[in-house]
């Protein structure tokens, strides 16, 4: 039974259990009570266990799904581009309720929270294809078309030979000849084709698949590569040229069958100016944490190196004085990108200073929360700089492990990830006495599946240790006792992609930009023309964001903002010019920035943020468990009851145990305030 | 540190919590999810208090206090927020009448003037009543969490478990099935902890009077419990358990938490009661002890005592002080001959002391442990909790047992060798770790002797032989060894039970697991040792307490000194020669060698091998004593019955299998006129002596056990430093403890063995039983013990249930038979009937039936009465039977 033998590989204990889980439903498409039991077994971890832990996850599937899957994302961008209308068009086409399966088992119709691809919304998934920018026409198009059994595209190709890892000199001798043999890998001119989540959803393999066979076939010396995204998700398929010593040339829209055109117009010799980017676009932007995402090819470690990433690893190894790292963190003030902004350099000085061994750093890719899809963005695209910052946090905290934790569905950067740390191995650059320094770092990475409460690094700790997602009380902090009961750094993607350019170019000129707060990435959608991922300094305005950038409302004015997900808040029109500032009027939280149109698409937000808390409550806490579920019913009513909702918010928000409780009724309250009109009367 | 609450200061220590000092001030703050032994959950929310200078209401169960800390407990925002939470927490709930309010749930809201819920609940259950002795009423749930820490943490069970996500969270197990569907051993840990009562017990509540803490009375673990007394002077159905026991660390298992009650059961003997004209008469104490003096004194020098190990260690002293100073007799036993009398015998040999060497909580910090013939889930619940939380610490679990016990769940290897194949296959495990270098060349060089003729005796003992031999894959074999010889950390405890030693070459067996452990030099340091787990709760006490033939109390020899020593203090000097065993007692019942016997606490008519047979010979007694609680099959043939105090109305002392030495205290006056063990046998000794002539002076007054206890110490140097206050003062503690400011001992030999240097003893692989299936029985038998009946079931069969004959799918099928079938077993001795489980726990060719005696069916009516010729245990584990189809009792 393959089953069994897959879960057969795994050591016996706990913390593998989500992994085997994973296996298993990868193998079966879901989880039967047989195969709970082997898993169970093998683990060594009590059945019912077994069970609590597998009906928590969301991702995880209890039940037989039907052969075909339909999955509509009703996310808050999607709901706000039309996601709600293709899922109620699915139901009534299909003659079944969301969540159903059909009574012969060929086809389950499920609401997706979010497909994190936000910048092409609406998005449909079916048999595990997404397809975005979804019209009614294109749904229909495609319930009709039969499922087909394709194969995956391998968007990795290359199977470079690993170099001779040298064994002897200072750690910057011996990178100086690790870049050298990067340097005799250089592959002349490239095509990049951004294949990120959304440009995927949108044809972007398809394209790439083009783009390979026509330079075949016309004989080009183009080498065509699978690059991330630059963040143009408006734009996507998106195409870069990069020639070397001159300007690269971006083309946006590039679909399969628009390649020929493309390659005709290169050969040309067009210039670069024909292809030109709104300025609008990409003046604003000030691109240091992003500044390879589009260009790298994420599959080759060598196009990193090359580019510099790991110089700065070097040079600190070189130095040996791990101290500066964290001092440098702290010049730079860098705070935490997950949305607490608490100061890195704190965390990393107590797990510095706490006693027990071995040390974690856990590298949090969970990014769960629907309207926001930057730290995929920059997985996908520089998956070597993740490594960087993981092994700099490493090396300043004192931690001999990590342990990269990404989003059960956010395959194509686990896979970027994956490919990074197995080169990153193969090229000295991970394990033992990294460079001939005393830093040795082991690598593990693991996939969530599902839970917006994983954003809590305590209930993501559980979660890794093979337990139900539910956070820990505190004290002990994570930095004194956390994964296992050792000292533990969590820090969010984003935050770690700041740290190679903090310690590379010094805390200060980090705190050059962004009144002293650096840089921030920001994602766009919902009703603005230009959706995508953005890097602005920290304290721009949400009126540059939306109308510089974005380009205005998509067919309609932009009514209300939706700031940071279902932590966030509603904005109202008014403070479109307030500065995004950590604690400030207006809170950038993650950088999710989704735009509304009208006070009915308010109402619709809020409910669909709230609804989204209410099941994502992990059902640890009283108030959280029961008061989001009670709030939705307040707010259901209509007129709702203010004084209630707002009683009731203030008791969840002060007295839930974590993050997930005290944020979830801050779009209610803030859509009250900000939008009686929406809710039907006054406040 | 000082911390202010609600204006009054009060000193708490450092780690302490807010909620620890209001705690500690008495002031009302709800807690729900705070169960007062475990780490803080945090998941009910209601001991939100107001901190001075600190924003919002922080959760005063994980606040650290801090020196100078101003709380408000009563603070205007702390309790709007609190009563919304109670307020959403009352309103998961559905009331009923069959519920004795929420507990502390109702106390909180009604403070908060929360009466009555704002909203109606979002789910129904039904109430899970599946199990036998508690419900599961989701109804009352308010989904703390305290359960499922107490059955996955605490107890390590993992029945229970929480489920789903968010609102739609519940209580539940595997499958979301019924309770009884899981592996939940009713241990009544969740009980214990659930502060609404959404799991309770089926009894009806009841106010208690007082709680008594004393020690468990059931297996050699030696739990502490809480016995609670109602206000109609009955004990509760539940128990609680002790957290601050050092030996259980507050677990129980279903015995100790359910099944006390036994104490109050209505075939209770409370009278003493003279067999005339082979009926029962009962009459007064004066008359029974007369007639039990007259009979036993008639018969001196030609009479034997069995001890029991359920009783008090002040008990079992007074019945070998008896036979020694009043009889003139070493003739005194328990039952540990049928048990690990081959281990004691062996360890006595091989190291000059017969006890576990480690503690609990060294298995707890082994990296490796081998349990060799012990079902330690279903007889030692509470060590079994220990060996998982071990292999959850990441220590290797070797499980050898021909037969799948649920410990093998856990097991990174199991090895199920033929039975009666085990000193082939630990030989062969010896060898690897010479062959291969794993041996403990320093311990073997300066802490043992006879190893190079040990060495030489194992040429035969090659891995391809053992394979062979024992049918165990020789990798298997290799793999254990090297595992038990270097653990992946720290050190490995080897863990044995009747697995070992019921068999004909139980001692070949026990030494050969003994020579193991030394040439890996596995004991005398944290995380290893050397552990045969005893059966009976006080079964390590009685042999302490002298109640063996071969050696005095305290384990001292027949040696000039010690005899005077005792004549000193005893006025009379003790037989120096060994007396005979329980078997032999038996036998010479047939030989007229034994003509009369005092029973104290014991069945033998059911725990004997080969119950016709033991029948045939007690029934040639001239005169037989029984003092018990029940009428059981041997008290029925006795000619005088005295009434005994169970161990809830008694005082006293047993020692558990880690050494400890705890107390048991009186919960409730003897029913009737019983009275403790120790004051009838006192009064006995004094008759009997009286007739004998033997001037015994005030050798047998006790005012209390506390005086028998001083006595036994004065004489046991490893006990010189215990006495009842003591005890009373710093609960159990673990001997040796040889003076009065010593703290006890927590694992032997660190640095010497009783005798000096311990020996390799060569074990010899003999024959492999004495009698093996053949064309006629061509089925093994395989006895052994349940979770829920414990030993012949004197205490606990008062349960219905079923015999079980545990039998393989393939041979069910060639026999035709269903799960739940009639079967009838037969021997060359005796025959049964019971009821079919087809399981792969057994294998093909084997059976197995607990020995518990149900209805009028008992194992031992089948069991062979051959014996290992040295420690003389019968041969329980192996004998040959044929499997029936029995018609229904309808058909």
């Amino acid at each position: 039974m393959p089953v069994r033998e897959a879960v057969s590989h795994f050591p016996r204990e706990r913390t593998w259990l989500l992994p085997a889980l994973h296996a298993a439903q990868r193998i079966e498409g879901w989880l039967s009570a047989e195969t709970l039991a082997i898993v169970a077994a093998h683990l060594r971890v009590p059945k019912s266990e077994v069970w609590g832990v597998a009906s928590h996850y969301p991702e995880l599937r209890l039940a037989r799904p039907g052969r075909r899957i339909v999955r509509i994302c009703t996310g808050v961008a999607c709901v706000a581009r039309g996601g709600r209308q293709l899922l109620e068009r699915c139901e009534r086409r299909l003659g079944m309720r969301a969540g159903d399966t059909t009574g012969d088992g060929a086809l389950t119709l499920e609401p997706l929270d979010c497909a994190f691809a936000c910048a092409v919304a609406p998005v449909v998934e079916i048999d595990h294809v997404r397809r975005g920018r979804v019209t009614t026409a294109m749904l229909d198009a495609l319930l009709d078309t039969p499922p087909v059994h394709r194969a995956r595209v391998p968007i990795a190709t290359r199977t470079d030979p690993p170099p001779m890892v040298p064994t002897a000199g200072s750690p910057g001798a011996r990178f100086t000849m690790l870049r050298r043999e990067a340097e005799r890998r250089r592959t002349g001119a490239r095509l990049a084709v951004g294949v990120g989540g959304c440009g995927l959803a949108v044809g972007a393999g398809e394209t790439l698949e083009a783009l390979r066979s026509e330079v075949q076939r016309r004989g080009l010396p183009w080498t065509v590569v699978a690059a991330g995204c630059s963040g143009m998700c408006w734009g996507a398929p998106v195409v870069e040229a990069l020639r070397d010593g001159k300007p690269s040339i971006t083309a946006a829209h590039v679909t399969a069958d628009a390649v020929p055109r493309l390659l005709n117009a290169l050969g040309a010799g067009v210039s670069e100016r024909e292809f030109a980017v709104p300025s609008e676009w990409t003046t604003p932007q000030r691109r240091v944490l992003s500044e390879r995402c589009g260009l790298a090819d994420p599959y080759d470690i060598a196009d990193a190196l090359r580019h510099g990433t790991y110089t700065t690893l070097a040079r600190v190894l070189e130095e040996g004085r791990p101290e500066a790292v964290v001092d440098e963190v702290r010049i730079a003030g860098l705070a935490g990108r997950g949305g607490a902004y608490f100061q890195t350099a704190v965390k990393w000085a107590a797990c510095r200073a706490a006693t027990g061994a071995p040390k974690y750093v856990v590298v949090n890719g969970e990014e769960g929360e629907p309207g926001i899809f930057k730290d995929r963005h920059l997985l996908e695209g520089d998956p070597h700089r993740l490594l960087e910052a993981t092994l700099l946090a490493a090396y300043a905290t004192g931690a001999s492990r990590a342990i990269l934790y990404i989003h059960g569905e956010a395959d194509l950067a686990a896979e970027r990830v994956g490919v990074a740390v197995d080169q990153a191995r193969q090229w000295g650059l991970l394990g033992e006495r990294i460079l001939g320094s005393d830093l040795s770092l082991a690598v593990e990475l693991r996939r969530g599946a599902g839970g917006f409460v994983l954003g809590e690094e305590t209930a993501l700790l559980e979660s890794i240790e093979g337990r139900r997602a539910m956070p820990r009380t505190r004290p002990p902090f994570p930095v004194d006792a956390g994964l296992f009961g050792k000292p533990t750094a969590i820090n969010n993607v984003e935050t770690l992609f700041a740290v190679v350019p903090i310690v590379a170019r010094g805390g200060a000129a980090f705190t050059a930009l962004g009144g002293g707060r650096g840089t921030k990435l920001f994602g766009l959608s919902g009703n603005v023309r230009r959706p995508g991922v953005v890097e602005m300094e920290m304290g721009c305005t949400l009126r540059t964001l939306l109308e510089d950038l974005g380009g205005g409302g998509d067919g309609e004015r932009i009514g209300a903002v939706v700031l940071g997900g279902p932590s966030g808040i509603v904005v109202h029109p008014r403070q479109l010019d307030e500065p995004l500032i950590p604690r400030g009027a207006v809170n950038p939280g993650t950088g999710g920035v989704v735009a509304l149109g009208d006070a009915a698409a308010v109402r619709a937000a809020v409910r669909t943020l709230l609804a989204f808390n209410a099941r994502e409550s992990c059902g640890k806490c009283t108030p959280c468990r029961e008061g989001t579920a009670r709030l939705l019913t307040l707010l259901d009513d209509s007129p709702p009851d203010i004084a209630r909702v707002k009683q009731l918010a203030e008791t969840v928000q002060l007295a839930s145990l974590c993050g997930l409780g005290q944020a979830a009724p801050f779009a209610v309250l803030s859509g009250l305030a900000e939008f009686p009109e929406a809710f039907g009367g006054v406040s | 540190m000082i911390v202010s609450v609600d204006g009054r200061r009060v000193e708490v220590r450092e780690g302490a919590t807010v909620l620890d000092a209001v705690n500690r001030l008495g002031i009302p703050l709800p807690q729900l999810c705070k169960d007062p032994d475990r780490a803080p959950l945090g998941a009910c929310r209601t001991c939100l208090v107001h901190v001075e200078g600190q924003r919002g209401t922080p959760a005063a169960c994980h606040l650290p206090a801090r020196d100078g800390m101003v709380v408000d407990t009563q603070h205007p925002e702390a309790v709007r927020v609190r009563s919304t939470v109670l307020d959403l927490t009352l309103s998961m709930l559905t009331a009923a009448d069959d519920r004795d309010g929420f507990g502390q749930l109702a106390e909180a809201a009604a403070r908060h003037a929360r009466l009555e819920p704002s909203w109606a609940p979002l789910h129904h259950y039904d109430t899970d009543a599946s199990k036998s002795f508690f419900v599961l009423d989701r109804d009352a749930c308010i989904l703390c969490g305290r359960c499922a820490v107490a059955c996955d943490d605490v107890q390590q069970i993992g029945a229970i478990a929480l489920l789903g996500r968010s609102h739609a969270t519940k209580v539940g197990v595997f499958e979301d099935g019924p309770m009884s569907s899981s592996v939940c051993t009713s241990c009544g840990q969740c009980v214990a902890t659930c502060p609404t009562g959404a799991l309770r017990p089926k009894d009806t509540p009841a106010k208690i009077a007082r709680t008594v803490e004393t020690t468990c009375p059931y297996c050699g673990v030696g739990c502490g419990i809480d016995l609670k007394v109602r206000e109609d002077g009955q004990l509760a159905v539940m128990a609680d358990d002790v957290p601050r026991n050092r030996s259980s660390l507050g677990m129980l298992c279903v015995k100790g938490r359910f099944a006390t009650g036994f104490v109050h059961a209505r075939d209770r003997i409370t009278r003493p009661m003279v067999k005339r004209d082979g009926r029962w008469r009962q009459v007064g104490w004066d008359e029974a002890l007369d007639a039990a003096a007259d009979g036993l004194a008639r018969h001196r020098g030609r009479f034997g005592a069995l001890a029991s190990a359920k009783a008090t260690n002040e008990d079992g002293y007074l019945v070998q002080k008896l036979c020694r100073v009043v009889m003139g007799t070493n003739d005194v036993d328990h039952c540990t001959r049928l048990c690990h009398s081959p281990s004691v015998e062996a360890m006595l040999a091989s190291m000059g002391s017969g006890a576990t060497s480690n503690s609990y909580q060294d298995y707890e910090e082994a990296g490796c442990l081998m349990v060799v013939g012990a079902d330690a889930s279903a007889n030692h619940p509470v060590i079994a909790v220990r060996l998982r939380r071990a292999v959850g610490r990441g220590a290797r679990l070797i499980v050898v047992n021909p037969k799948r016990v649920e410990l093998c769940e856990q097991a990174d290897l199991w090895i199920a060798q033929r039975p009666g194949t085990d000193v082939a296959l630990f030989n062969a495990m010896a060898r690897v770790i010479l062959d291969e270098g794993l041996a403990d060349e320093r311990f073997v060089e300066t802490r043992t002797e006879g190893f190079q003729a040990w060495r030489a005796a194992l040429d035969t003992y090659t891995l391809e032989y053992a394979e062979r031999v024992t049918g165990v894959p020789a990798r298997d074999i290799a793999q254990a060894a090297r595992w038990y010889a270097r653990p992946p950390f720290s050190g490995s405890c080897l863990i044995w039970g009747m697995g070992i030693t019921q068999h004909v070459n139980g001692i070949h067996n026990a030494h050969a697991l003994l020579n193991l452990s030394l040439v890996a030099g596995q004991m005398g340091r944290p995380g290893s040792g050397i552990s045969p787990l005893r059966g009976q709760n006080n079964v390590q006490g009685c042999g302490d307490a002298g109640c063996i033939p071969t050696n005095l109390p305290g384990y001292q020899l027949y040696e000039p000194d010690t005899l005077a020593r005792f004549e000193a203090r005893w006025g009379v000097r003790p037989p120096g020669h060994p007396g005979r065993v329980v078997t032999e007692m038996v036998e010479g019942c047939l030989t007229g060698d034994t003509r009369a016997m005092y029973v104290v606490g014991e069945n033998p008519l059911l725990s004997e091998p080969d119950l016709h047979h033991a029948e045939k010979a007690l029934d040639q007694l001239d005169f037989l004593v029984v003092q018990d609680l029940f009428l059981h099959e041997t008290a029925e043939r006795a000619h005088v019955f005295l009434p005994a105090a169970a161990f809830a109305e008694k005082e006293g002392t047993f020692t558990n299998s880690e050494r400890r030495v705890q107390r048991v205290r009186a919960a409730l006056a003897p029913p009737g006129e019983a009275r403790p063990d120790w004051s009838i046998t006192a009064e006995l000794a004094k008759r009997v002596a009286r007739r004998c002539g033997v001037d015994v002076g005030r050798q047998f007054d006790y005012a209390s056990a506390a005086e028998i206890f001083d006595e036994m110490a004065g004489l046991t140097p490893f006990l010189a430093g215990l006495s009842h206050a003591r005890l009373d003062r710093e609960g159990g503690l673990q001997w040796p403890c040889p003076s009065a400011n010593h703290e006890g001992t927590r694992f032997l030999y660190a640095d010497s063995f009783p005798l000096g240097r311990a020996r390799f003893i060569p074990a010899r692989q003999i024959e492999t039983a004495a009698e093996l299936p053949d064309a006629d029985y061509p089925f093994v038998l395989n006895t052994g013990r349940l979770l829920y009946h414990w030993h012949g079931g004197t205490l606990t069969r008062r349960v219905p249930g079923l015999l079980e004959i545990a039998v393989h799918p393939s041979d069910a099928r060639r026999l035709g038979v269903n799960d739940g079938a009639r079967l009838r077993v037969l021997s060359r001795r005796g025959e049964l009937t019971g009821y079919a489980l087809v399981t792969e726990a057994v294998k093909p060719g084997a059976i197995f039936i607990p020995f518990v005696k149900l209805g009028e069916s008992a194992a031992n009516f089948l069991t062979n009465s051959a014996f290992d010729p040295s420690s003389k245990i019968p041969e329980y584990k192996v004998c040959a039977v044929k499997l029936e189809r029995a018609s229904s009792p309808s058909e």
